[in-house]
This record gives C-alpha cells, sequence and structure tokens, in this order.
C-alpha cells in the first residue's frame, strides 16, 4: 500500500469501489444513491458479497478490541490473543460501540435481571460454595430460589482458593460467604440490606434470615422486611422494623447495636435471660450465655471504637443510597473488587450508562484508607464512560486530587469529539489557571464555555477537593462549586439537552493533550442541578477529616 | 435434548462479534445494531434452551438477529440494505465463517494490523478505537469525506488480503 493513505487510485477498479461503499455504509452516512449502487453489487456480485461480510467483521472486531482484560474473562472466553501494537496505542480505549465490554454489561444486567441465575452461580461456585454444614443451618429452611443479590463489594480479600465474585450475582438460600477483609453489600429479597465488614462467614438461610458465624453486620430493614432475622452462634436478633448492628466475635461473644427502631435479641440456646426488646441507642451484649443490656451513649460500656460510627462507613451508607436515587445517572465510587480490575464499577441503578474501562490508570489509596481511586500520571491515562441518557439539567460531582495545575487544561470528564461539532457534548474541566470549567456543544456550531472567575476560589493541587457543576439547560444557570461552597453562578444562553455519551474520565479524545496528572476517587453524575444545600450534604459526608498519605499499587 | 443455560451463553458469547456484526451488515447504523444486539441475547438467554444444540443455535441465532433486524429497519421507515430474496444466500455467506473462533479471526485481524502503515494504523485507531466517524476522522486529519473513505476501503481491502491468507480461506473463497 502507499505510504500516502489518501492519494487517489489510479486504477480503482470495483473492488476499490465495494470497499469504500461498505465503509460509507457501516459508517451510518452513505448517501441514497451510494446505498443504491452498493445494494445492487452485493445482489449481482457473490464475490462482493463475501467481501462485504469480511468487511463488517472487521469493523466490529476492531470497534470490540478495547477489552478490558477483566470483563472479556469473566464473560467465558479465555485464550484471547494479546492485543497488538496499534489496539495499545493511546489512541485505542474502549469507545467501540460494540465493545466486549459494553457487551459483557448488557449480559450481565440480562443475567442479573434472573434469566440465567443457575448459570451465574455456577461460573461463581468457587466463591460462593453451598452450605454443608447440616448440623449449623436448618436444612428445611434452605430455600432453593434466590433469595438475596450481591449489590457491592468493597477492599475485599478473599480466601486464596476462591475467585473474586460478580457484582450483581444471585445467591440462593444457603450460600455460605467466607471473605478475609473488607466490606460485602447483600439486599435480601425481602426488602432488608446489609453490609458485612470481614473477617466474616455468613450463610445466607432464607430471604428473611441470614446466620453470621463471624464479622460485624449492619441492616437496614424496610417495614415490608420486619422481621428480618440474624442468627449468631449465642443469639438470635429479630428485627421489629429498624436499623441495627451484630457484631459477632471470633470468640462466640454477641454485641448489638440498635441505631433506629428496635429489635428483639433472644440468647441461643435459651439460658437464664429472657429475649429482650432493644430500642433506638441500645445495646446488647451476649457472652458466656448471659445477656447485658447498655446504651451507646455510655462510652464506658462498651469498647468506644465498636459503638462509634466510622466517618467511612457513615459515607458508604450514604453511598449505597446515592447508587439508588432515581435522579443518579452514572456513580462512580471508585471501588474495585480485585487488585487489576480494569474496570470502573457504575453504581446506579437508575441510569443506563455502562461500567467504565481503565486504560494506564493505576488503582491507589483513596480519600480514606479503606476505599480506593484512580491515579492519572499517564498522558493516555483515561476511564473510557458511556452515558446515553439524555439531560435536560445535570450536576457533576468529583472528588479530585491534582498534582498541579496548569500548564494545560486538565479534564475531568470529556464526551467524545469536540463539544463544538456535537450537540450537547459536554467537557468539564481545571484550566491552567485553576478555574473550574464546563463546555458544552449548543445548537450545531456554537461552543459553550463557562468558567469561575480568577478573583474567585480557585481549583488547588495537592490536596482532595470535591468539585462541582451543575447546569440546568432550559434557564441556562450554570453553577460552580469547590468543597460544597458555592464559587460562582452565571447564565448562558439556553441549549438543546446535554448528551455525555462516550466520554472519558481524566483525559480527551481530542489530541491536544487535556490529560489529568492526580487521582479522582467518587465521581457522580444527576439529571438535575442540585441545590447549593445538597452539593454542600454530599461535601460533608464524603469529606475525610484526616487525609490519607499516598500510597500507590500498580496494577 | 435441550441446551444448558451455559451453553446457551458460551455460543452466545463466541458468536458476538459475527452476531453483532451481521445485524450492523443489515441496519448500517451502529447505535441501532447494538439495540438489536441486546435484543437477541435477551432472547437468546430466555429461549436459547429450547434449541436443540450448538450448531443449531449458532444458526437460530442469526435468523433471530435477521428478524429482529428487519423489524427494526421497519420501525426506522428505512429499507435494509439486503433485499429479502438474497437473505438466504446472504446467510450462507455468513455460514462460512462459524467454523472459526473468533480468537482465531481477531489474531489474524491483529497480526495484519501490524502489516499497515503508520498513517494507515492512525486512521484505523481514530475510526474504530476512538470510535469517531468518517466526517470526524476527516476533520480531524483535516481531508475530505471522500478521501477517508477511500482510505479505510484500501484498509479493508488490504486487511481481507491479508485474513484471507492468515487464515488460509484464499482458496477457499476462489472455490466458492
Amino acid at each position: 500500500m502507499s505510504e500516502d493513505p489518501f492519494q487517489p487510485d489510479a486504477n480503482r477498479g470495483s473492488g476499490a469501489e465495494l470497499y469504500e461503499l461498505a465503509t460509507a455504509y457501516l459508517d451510518g452516512a452513505i448517501t441514497a444513491s451510494d446505498e443504491r449502487a452498493l445494494a445492487e453489487l452485493l445482489r449481482s456480485d457473490a464475490q462482493a458479497r463475501r467481501k462485504f461480510v469480511g468487511v463488517c467483521i472487521q469493523a466490529q472486531l476492531l470497534s470490540a478490541s478495547g477489552v478490558p482484560p477483566g470483563a472479556s474473562n469473566v464473560g467465558g472466553e479465555r485464550g484471547q490473543a494479546p492485543p497488538s501494537p496499534l489496539l495499545g496505542s493511546p489512541f485505542n480505549v474502549t469507545h467501540g460501540l460494540f465493545s466486549d465490554y459494553a457487551r459483557f454489561s448488557i449480559l450481565v444486567a440480562a443475567l442479573t435481571m434472573g434469566s440465567l441465575l443457575t448459570l451465574l452461580g455456577a461460573w461463581a461456585a468457587p466463591t460462593f460454595q453451598r452450605a454443608v454444614r447440616n448440623e449449623t443451618v436448618d436444612a428445611d429452611r434452605l430455600h432453593s430460589v434466590f433469595v438475596a443479590q450481591l449489590v457491592r463489594t468493597s477492599n475485599c480479600r478473599w480466601p486464596e482458593n476462591q475467585l473474586p465474585p460478580l457484582i450483581g450475582q444471585q445467591l440462593s438460600g444457603g450460600t455460605e460467604i467466607r471473605f478475609l477483609e473488607g466490606i460485602v453489600e447483600i439486599h435480601f429479597r425481602s426488602g432488608a440490606k446489609v453490609m458485612v465488614e470481614g473477617p466474616a462467614e455468613l450463610t445466607l438461610v432464607s430471604a428473611g434470615e441470614v446466620r453470621l458465624d463471624r464479622g460485624r453486620l449492619t441492616a437496614e430493614v424496610s417495614d415490608e422486611a420486619v422481621g428480618f432475622a440474624v442468627k449468631t452462634p449465642s443469639a438470635r436478633v429479630v428485627d421489629l422494623g429498624t436499623q441495627f448492628s451484630v457484631y459477632a466475635e471470633p470468640s462466640g461473644d454477641v454485641e448489638v447495636h440498635v441505631y433506629d427502631g428496635k429489635v428483639s435479641v433472644a440468647p441461643s440456646p435459651p439460658g437464664r435471660n429472657r429475649p429482650v426488646v432493644l430500642q433506638r441507642g441500645q445495646t446488647a451484649r451476649i457472652a458466656d450465655g448471659r445477656m447485658t443490656v447498655g446504651d451507646t451513649t455510655k462510652a464506658s460500656d462498651w469498647d468506644a471504637d465498636s459503638a462509634r460510627e466510622p466517618e467511612f462507613a457513615r459515607w458508604h451508607a450514604f453511598s449505597g443510597s446515592l447508587g439508588r436515587d432515581k435522579d443518579v445517572v452514572a456513580y462512580y465510587t471508585f471501588e474495585r473488587s480485585f487488585p487489576g480490575e480494569a474496570h470502573l464499577a457504575n453504581q446506579s441503578v437508575a441510569g443506563t450508562s455502562f461500567d467504565g474501562a481503565t486504560h494506564k490508570t493505576q488503582w491507589s489509596k483513596g480519600r480514606w484508607p479503606e476505599k480506593d481511586s484512580l491515579r492519572f500520571e499517564d498522558e493516555a491515562a483515561r476511564v473510557s464512560i458511556d452515558i446515553p441518557d439524555p439531560l435536560d439539567a445535570v450536576t457533576l460531582a468529583a472528588w479530585v486530587r491534582l498534582d498541579a495545575i496548569g500548564p494545560r487544561p486538565q479534564s475531568l470528564l470529556h464526551s467524545d469529539g469536540h463539544t463544538w461539532n456535537r450537540v450537547g457534548a459536554v467537557h468539564w474541566f481545571v484550566d491552567q489557571r485553576g478555574r473550574l470549567c464546563i463546555a458544552f456543544g449548543n445548537v450545531a456550531g456554537e461552543h459553550v464555555d463557562v468558567r469561575t472567575g480568577e478573583d474567585q476560589a480557585l481549583v488547588t493541587a495537592g490536596t482532595w477537593r470535591h468539585l462541582a457543576t451543575t447546569v440546568d439547560v432550559a434557564s441556562g444557570e450554570v453553577a460552580f462549586y469547590i468543597d460544597g461552597a458555592l464559587i460562582c453562578a452565571k447564565t448562558v444562553k439556553s441549549s438543546e439537552p446535554l448528551r455525555i455519551g462516550t466520554a472519558q474520565l481524566g483525559n480527551a479524545s481530542v489530541a491536544d493533550r487535556r490529560f489529568l496528572v492526580g487521582s479522582m476517587d467518587e465521581l457522580a453524575v444527576f439529571r438535575r442541578a442540585l441545590s447549593s444545600r445538597e452539593i454542600d450534604g454530599i461535601f460533608k459526608i464524603g469529606v475525610p477529616k484526616d487525609e490519607p498519605e499516598t500510597t500507590q499499587e500498580h496494577d | 435434548m435441550a441446551l444448558s443455560s451455559e451453553t446457551v451463553v458460551r455460543v452466545l458469547m463466541s458468536h458476538r462479534n459475527r452476531l453483532s456484526a451481521y445485524i450492523w451488515s443489515i441496519v448500517g447504523d451502529a447505535h441501532m445494531a447494538e439495540d438489536v444486539f441486546q435484543e437477541v441475547s435477551m432472547l437468546a438467554i430466555r429461549k436459547g434452551c429450547e434449541v436443540a444444540d450448538s450448531d443449531r443455535l449458532v444458526v437460530w441465532l442469526r435468523r433471530t438477529a435477521r428478524l429482529k433486524s428487519l423489524e427494526a429497519c421497519r420501525k426506522q421507515r428505512r429499507s435494509p440494505l439486503i433485499d429479502d430474496s438474497l437473505l438466504a444466500e446472504y446467510d450462507a455467506d455468513w455460514q462460512r465463517y462459524d467454523p472459526l473462533e473468533e480468537a482465531e479471526l481477531r489474531e489474524a485481524l491483529h497480526a495484519c494490523l501490524d502489516g499497515l502503515t503508520e498513517n494507515n494504523r492512525r486512521i484505523v485507531a481514530l475510526r474504530y478505537g476512538q470510535g469517531l466517524k468518517s466526517s470526524e476522522v476527516a476533520n480531524s486529519l483535516q481531508r475530505t469525506v471522500a478521501a477517508v473513505y477511500r482510505a479505510i476501503g484500501r484498509i479493508h481491502r488490504a486487511l481481507a488480503d491479508c485474513m484471507d491468507r492468515k487464515l488460509g480461506r484464499e482458496q477457499d473463497l476462489e472455490r466458492s
């Protein structure tokens, strides 16, 4: 082939025509006359038809090649060829509409809808083994149906002979779960939501009961799930409409704390104590068959550490509710399930957005030691995301720590392509002077660029900052926040709905070096402009009191 | 004997790119094709177990993809590129790829990409790696859209020749 790819053919021939027409057709931009010509070629020439099939397969494989390794493996395909030098280049991330990664997400979505629950269980069988200890679990109560769903894991370490579980995995009655450290969140079909902190060993007995042999379990029980029970070696805790935690110590002793509502606690086996009903703020400790009841407000009664609700746990609980918020279209908490994970889980249940695919980023400690963040150092580092929902209003909010301000703009989120030639495309970034900025494509050819003023608070480097920007398309109001405080509000010409679409976190698809140098930890996209009070609330619940030192871990 | 759910997903996953390409070839629009693929995947998960064996499942998947693709075209009031009368022959053209593993196709493609010039690799990266439309590639490289179609067309042709050689299909193509 010629070195100049654009050089006209001296002798094109019908073969060249077929390939050009096929290219235009797959581009979705073929003219009516060219489409007729292509149709005629395919009708009249069997060889052309076969070549066309080949082009389609090539185009599909090329579009799908930016595969996060974890996703394709989980999908069941092994022995995939290593990527070619081209496919590993900075240009090539998972942008293709037909990426394997996207398809994997689709499949997982299908699986989690309950169509292939058995299969899913089989895939993850090494992780969650069926309980066989009939002496400890009442076999009559083991349901063969699925009783709960694994919603998330955070910083979990699993026994060496087990694979990490799949988020979204359906769990049947009798499933036994063991992990060495981290947090697992499970939603029961009864409506009870539990978060378990490791090291932990538990068995799902039914949709309304869990056996906790070891670990700390926090439950949030909705009205319809009243009666949800946690069975431990020395007590049975039955919810009466509440939030509570149960700590099953390795010694067999158990502590129960009630945060809201009330629970019934019955020693097991029944001994000298009758069941008691604990109210909000009360605690019970069952040790050596004896139960004592106390009050969490009296620190002397209990270990102060266990009674204190850590700020991370508070954020984590809030984060769970954010993921379920119907106005959240994409929510990346930057928590991974295993060390080399190459995708960024989208925790939003309301939106249609996909998980993100990481490229040349590094997992690093987040703003708390208990959680992760992604570090962007390489010029090509990025996370490819896809937020297809059209948005009449939007709030973008993220925790970011930049290493430095300038010498060039640093992208936080950038829709693929240029904002000036795609209506609704969004570019959210920090410019070279530290101003928080947003640009979006307005009606064709117009490019709206809004920035905070230089005399206003600027984004500073070296510390975690919470950055947020709201846009209301109808009114044209744009507001910028740093660390929960409103920095400035401006009004711009109203626009078409915003369409983030396929986009990059920490980089831009346009070739003008807008890569971020620093770390990102949590990013949420809302389908409405949050109030200043809401943004301040998000900041306050997410701000770390003591920022940890950055400890990098390479994938 | 009906297929297990596991087999259905395995077949679906191992043919996903060919199935997606097939849908794309009929509807001519990447977004629409993705929607159709999702629909076919869901149907396969719900009903694929009823198919007798894996080979028939592949045929069933393509037939379902064809029906759903045509349905999508109708909804969009768009004429499909492939005429109804040609669909049987068209399917036979696709069947020729059924015996191959997708990993084989991908390996051959990757090897052939290495043979492209730097400029051509850049064009491929922009069009397929970044998912830019040809018009956007043209903007980015300050060329006309027609020139980009010509360049990409030539790249596809070179890749097709190379892949046929790698897969040993030259003779196969000639014979058929």
